[in-house]
């Protein structure tokens, strides 16, 4: 099948991206979301263990002084867990007592009368504030005695770490599969388009082909024609001529066509520099009777010695065409000026006439194939002039431009990339 | 030249026949591409013409076997294709020249003249003299010092045929093979009456007679008086 065009290509890489930033995002949001629960169920587990540690606790009686170091080997599970328990006694902002993993966490939340459960959080500890049983405490008034059970989220947080880096390295490996994945698929994605351009540009290669055979009659006829006729009979050479001429026209647009097909692989083969100042200056010398006979006033600004690299006959038509819709769009005694500069590393080529001009919503279709400023056939072009001339710049590295004003002229603008000699 | 033309497209045939006959060489069609290998294989053919696309037996192929054959032919493809492969493809079978439909009459003119420099037959030259008479092969003028002559086509072609080979003898039998194309309707008889008048006209222009005859063998081209 050749080569996948450019349009091909190009769609194909938009797709590819497309599709790995939607599975990169999906994969993205799928972690976080993983990780989220994952977070509030580990938090959720030490809450209710919290809870529960601290009813069990809340039925006990204030430890003594000293009495810490027992219930402290009665209750190894606190350090192991990072777990604390604090008593606070209204009045003292230093808990009275202490058991567990020794953990300086800050006072006690402001304790509202109602409230039996309060919650506190730190960056990597949680706590459960509940009031001691009234029936336990001994020398102190009800309702004045807390105990507060926290405990660290260090473990929590180390298998957080672990699950971030299980979680970055699947999403990378997934990544990467699916970049080779993406390849395969948005290479059979636009199959289908690229399939319908090859049909289209084999349909315009055959169809072309098919018609060189008529047209091969018709011109052998014609010629024949001519060669025998009576020079007398004047009418019957005119005729003659006529189908001549008009066979000539659909020559020329068979060879346009052929051109334009080929053209869609915008590949350049055999490529040499090429002079685009003397490739001007000889257009402009091959026209001197066009322009002689429609008294257009010419004016020529080539910079000397500017060179592209690219194919010369393609090049010669490309400003052919473009001198032949100055000419053709022109009325008599208009101008028409062409100019060549080089800058930076760039050749640019300005055809300006001063002719019927274009209205703006013209313009986005002048390159098209078969348009036509009016729908009058008369003027001898066929219909595929621009297309041609765009087609050959964009195949050389280089763009078109027009900026027209209706009724006062156009102007082409072609940008190539300037030849470099290593 | 004896030309053969392999084309089907009648409409394009006709008018080639007409021209090519015009130009003074002796040419038969062929529609069909088995029949024309036939044809050449059979010999008498100087050059080929050959349409690339044919019903039966395509040019290629028909060019393939003839150079297998090692026949002394000169091949003109003509195609509708002028991709660069198809024309390498053609040259590489063995074709000589290719020419891309449509063309002008006047540019296969000319090809088929840069053949003939190439053909092995001797070429025909661009004129040929005999004593005054001056043969432009080109113009297809004869005439005798300045005097032009005004002979037919086919008179033109036998009295062009004799000046190339000088002191040949040739036979009714072999001028006809020579000058007529295969399935024209003519016989030794038309060869004698052409040269007859041939030589009638060549007597009023007050030219003497350069072709000898040699009864029971046949006719060549005499010594310059």
């Amino acid at each position: 099948m050749g080569r996948p065009a450019k349009l091909v290509q190009r769609q194909q890489l938009e797709l590819w991206l497309l599709y790995l930033a939607s599975l990169a995002g999906v994969l993205l949001l799928f972690a976080l979301v993983l990780r989220g629960v994952f977070q509030q169920s580990q938090l959720g587990t030490i809450r209710s263990a919290l809870s529960v540690v601290s009813e069990d606790l809340a039925s006990l009686p204030l430890p003594a002084p000293g009495s810490e170091r027992d219930l402290q080997e009665s209750r190894k599970d606190f350090a192991t867990a990072h777990q604390q328990v604090e008593w606070f006694v209204k009045g003292r902002a230093a808990p009275v007592a202490r058991l567990g993993e020794v953990r300086t966490i800050g006072p006690l939340p402001p304790l509202a009368p109602g409230k039996r459960l309060i919650w506190q959080q730190g960056s990597d500890w949680i706590a459960l504030v509940r009031p001691v049983d009234s029936s336990q405490v001994e020398g102190h008034a009800p309702g004045t005695v807390w105990l507060r059970v926290s405990e660290g989220l260090e473990n929590t947080e180390a298998q957080l770490t672990q699950l971030d880096l299980a979680l970055a390295a699947s999403v990378g490996a997934a990544l990467l599969l699916s970049v080779l994945m993406a390849r395969l698929l948005t290479q059979r994605a636009v199959e289908p388009l690229q399939r319908s351009l090859s049909r289209l540009r084999q349909f315009s290669l055959d169809a072309s082909h098919e018609l060189r055979g008529p047209l091969a009659a018709l011109g052998a006829n014609v010629e024949m024609g001519l060669l025998e006729s009576d020079p007398a009979f004047g009418q019957q050479r005119r005729r003659f001529e006529a189908i001549g001429q008009a066979t000539a026209q659909m020559e020329q647009l068979v060879d346009d066509l052929l051109l334009l097909a080929r053209q869609d692989e915008q590949r350049i083969e055999h490529a040499e520099p090429v002079d685009i100042s003397a490739l001007l200056q000889l257009q402009v010398d091959l026209n001197r009777d066009g322009l002689a006979l429609h008294q257009h006033q010419l004016s020529l600004e080539l910079e000397p010695e500017l060179l592209v690299l690219g194919q010369p006959i393609l090049l010669q038509r490309l400003f052919r065409n473009l001198f032949d819709n100055a000419q053709r769009y022109t009325p008599d005694q208009g101008a028409i000026r062409v100019s060549a500069q080089r800058r930076g590393g760039r050749v640019t080529v300005a055809v300006e006439d001063s002719g019927v001009g274009l209205s703006a919503d013209q313009l986005p279709r002048l390159f098209d194939r078969f348009w036509r400023a009016s729908p009058d056939r008369g003027d001898g072009g066929t219909g595929l002039g621009l297309a041609i001339a765009s087609r050959i710049c964009l195949a050389h590295g280089g763009s078109i431009r027009v900026t027209s004003q209706l009724g006062e002229g156009s102007c082409f603008l072609v940008d190539l990339p300037a030849y470099q000699a290593a | 030249m004896r030309i053969l033309l392999a084309e089907d497209d009648k409409l394009l045939a006709e008018p080639l026949l007409d021209y090519l006959q015009r130009e003074r060489h002796v040419v038969t069609w062929f529609s069909d591409g088995a029949l024309a290998l036939e044809a050449l294989v059979a010999g008498g053919f100087e050059l080929a013409l050959l349409d690339w696309m044919l019903p039966g037996l395509d040019g290629a192929a028909i060019v393939r076997e003839v150079r297998r054959r090692q026949l002394p032919l000169l091949v003109l493809m003509l195609t509708a294709r002028d991709a660069l492969e198809d024309v390498v493809t053609g040259l590489r079978a063995g074709a000589d020249d290719y020419l891309v439909k449509p063309f002008r009459m006047m540019e296969l003119a000319a090809r088929i003249r840069s053949l003939e420099r190439r053909s092995p037959q001797p070429y025909r030259g661009d004129s040929h003299h005999w004593g005054e008479l001056v043969l432009d092969a080109e113009a297809g003028q004869a005439r005798w010092g300045l005097q032009p002559l005004g002979l037919t086509s086919k008179e033109f072609q036998l009295l062009e045929w004799f000046l190339r080979h000088p002191g040949q003898l040739f036979s009714r039998a072999r001028l006809l093979d020579q000058l007529w194309p295969l399935e024209a309707e003519a016989g030794e008889e038309t060869v004698k009456t052409h040269l007859n008048n041939l030589r009638r006209k060549l007597r009023l222009a007050g030219v003497p007679d350069p072709i000898e005859t040699l009864h029971g063998q046949g006719y060549r081209l005499g010594p310059v008086p």
